[in-house]
């Protein structure tokens, strides 16, 4: 069991290469092996759920979970182990069926590898210095991944992310060192044990703490060093695209900035960190779902909605109460799977259509039933509406701000909530409902295997919606639990 | 001693080959290379911490950052051909380097004779790498492949 993390990275890793030599030979042996072996890492993630609380226990105790290699991880750890090897998994299936035979390249499928192994490597860590070589890993393969295609939007997408990229992980750079000067070490336990008293300088932390909240920001997209984020996802292959806004966002940004709340919760005197993480977090919410009201692009507008999401999941893990860890995680979850199933559904209605502006397409309802029905599950999931996975984690982090005494942040919550509704049905008649225009009339179902991605998450919101009683206690308490 | 001047050396070497080169891709590699050369005087300063964060920040990432960088470069600005001038510059940066070492090589001389042997303090880096370490390394290890797996994709897509 302690040996079971190390796959998660490994496995991917070793496949990235294999996989170029394999696509000498047969293209779809090596589209297959990428797809097998990220639902290789999502079964393995899935029965890690049962020793989830087993996990954490060695993981707070301060053990490695494997003797030669010390990563480590908890009911959150194994929580985004799921994520990512759903998401992950999802594009390279969207992408088999979905890229032209001179799009495809053996490199694009490492890549999405490499990044899987990265990803997996950030949420297994115990040490901010490796957390950081881990990020470091899927920033270069984002990077590249994003500017895939070669032209010079996918190159711009990619440069604005790069120069955003790099000074955030300066910043962190520059706080592992400073964490390192004023606690002896960089490893979690360092900072818990300095931050609730034992040791260490004070306000040497705090600027370290500072640093690590700017550069984790800056990867989540967040207000206001999001300039990256809509160019990025614009410019970027759709599979890549869903990655990115789906886990790679996540993991690279939101992730880290739910693990420092776990530790300054308990910790006295870093109120400020905090109460700075949820200013932005709201800020991020009425900025974007503001700025997603007026696009015309739909890929830009799932962008812009996206750092209004990564908002609430940064306003709720700001707070720090187990509710609102609890909140923000389960969003954290559910925003992978929506927005990972409306950058996809996007794909197929540009490549039915020919255009991602809004106000040329209309009455795609009834050419596309299959995309125009999970993406409808998606809209409203993201909404909040009632009883999709996205309401339950929506109420759970507005009861929490309310219950947690931010009361104000609790309403701007609810009501750029109304605000989201609003932008997606204004999306959802601009494109799905309403008369037939010419850019639609010829449209078409896309083929079966770039629907079964799309079909199975749209599924999930509305499973988990429905089932989330048993959910809760399986996996969202203990992971609550573990937090603190 | 002869090991600490050999790297000192080194490490100034590729740093001016990092700045003479007009080949952007070769102007990457003597950086990383100078910062190895870096890693390996901070480990035998008895500076393994130091040494360890430069080997994995500095010849290791920001090394695949910038031959990633490069890679999506076209093509016929990537290959410049190296001009004989600027090489010329070479022996002058160096004859600086001598003379400064003229007048100050004896003082360093005194300050290296306390240094611990650079042999016996390798053993050490192994140790602190694996067993301290060790999990960097896989890292380590992912980031370089996909650094190669960027080139591939770039430069394969240049001589299509």
């Amino acid at each position: 069991m302690n040996q079971g993390l190390v796959p998660f990275i490994l496995l991917p890793a070793l496949t990235a290469v294999i996989v170029p030599f394999m696509w000498r030979k047969s293209r779809p042996a090596g589209e297959s092996l990428s797809a097998l072996v990220l639902g290789l890492g999502l079964i393995a993630a899935l029965m890690g759920i049962p020793l989830a609380a087993q996990l954490g226990a060695e993981f707070r105790a301060g053990r490695g979970m494997l003797p030669m290699l010390p990563f480590r991880g908890d009911e959150l750890s194994i929580l985004m182990l799921v994520t990512i090897f759903i998401i992950s998994l999802a594009s390279v299936f969207f992408s088999i069926f979905s890229l032209s035979q001179e799009e495809k390249r053996a490199s694009y499928y490492s890549l999405i590898l490499i990044c899987a192994a990265g990803m997996a490597g950030v949420v297994t860590t115990g040490d901010f210095f490796t957390m950081y070589v881990f990020l470091e890993v899927v920033a270069v393969s984002s990077f590249a991944l994003i500017a895939f295609s070669g032209d010079s939007e996918g190159i711009e997408g990619a440069l604005k992310y790069l120069f955003l990229s790099a000074p955030a992980s300066l910043l962190i750079l520059l706080g592992v060192a400073l964490l390192f000067l004023n606690t002896g070490g960089t490893s979690f336990s360092h900072l818990f044990q300095t931050a609730t008293g034992g040791g260490g300088s004070r306000a040497g932390v705090l600027v370290a703490l500072g640093l690590f909240a700017c550069g984790f920001m800056v990867k989540a997209g967040l207000v206001p060093f999001h300039g990256w984020v809509p160019d990025a996802y614009q410019s970027s292959p759709a599979p890549i695209s869903a990655l990115l806004s789906g886990i790679i966002t996540k993991v690279a940004g939101v992730y880290a900035l739910i693990r420092m709340s776990m530790f300054l919760h308990a910790a006295p005197g870093y109120a400020s960190v905090t109460r700075t993480l949820m200013f932005f977090g709201a800020l991020s919410i009425v900025v974007g779902a503001l700025a997603a009201m007026v696009q015309r692009d739909f890929k830009r507008l799932l962008a812009f909605s996206s750092i209004s999401q990564v908002g609430y999941i940064v306003l709720s893990a700001g707070l720090g109460t187990p509710m609102a860890l609890l909140g923000a995680t389960f969003h954290l979850f559910n925003h992978a799977t929506f927005k990972a199933t409306l950058f996809l559904n996007g794909a197929a209605v540009e490549r039915a259509t020919g255009t991602r502006d809004m106000t040329k397409l209309g009455g795609l309802g009834s050419k596309m039933p299959w995309t125009t029905g999970t993406s409808v599950v998606a809209f409203l999931s993201t909404a909040g509406i009632p009883p999709l996975s996205g309401f339950w984690s929506k109420l759970i982090i507005i009861v929490a701000l309310w219950v947690g005494g931010a009361k104000g942040y609790a309403i701007i919550a609810l009501l750029a909530s109304i605000l989201t509704l609003g932008y997606f049905l204004i999306l959802q008649r601009k494109i799905f409902f309403g008369k037939v225009v010419s850019f639609t009339e010829g449209a078409q179902e896309v083929a079966a295997g770039m629907l079964l991605p799309v079909v199975v998450l749209a599924a999930l919101m509305i499973i988990i919606g429905l089932y989330f009683p048993f959910i809760y206690q399986l996996l969202l308490d203990p992971a609550a639990k573990a937090l603190l | 001693m002869s090991s600490y001047l050999l790297l000192l050396f080194a490490l100034v070497l590729f740093s001016l080959l990092a700045v003479v080169f007009r080949n952007m891709l070769l102007a990457a590699l003597s950086l990383g290379a100078a910062s190895v050369a870096l890693t390996l005087i901070l480990f035998a300063l008895s500076a393994p911490w130091a040494a360890a964060f430069e080997l994995s920040v500095c010849a290791g990432l920001i090394t695949v950052l910038f031959v990633s960088a490069v890679s999506m470069i076209r093509k016929e600005e990537l290959f410049l051909k190296e001009g004989r001038a600027r090489f010329a510059l070479l022996p002058f940066f160096l004859l600086l380097f001598g003379i400064g070492f003229w007048f100050f090589g004896d003082r360093l001389a005194v300050a290296l004779r306390g240094m611990p042997g650079l042999v016996g303090e390798q053993a050490g880096v192994g140790v602190l790498l694996w067993s301290v370490r060790s999990h960097d390394l896989v890292g380590q290890l992912c980031i370089i492949l996909a650094g190669v797996l960027v080139i591939k994709a770039f430069f394969g897509r240049g001589r299509d």
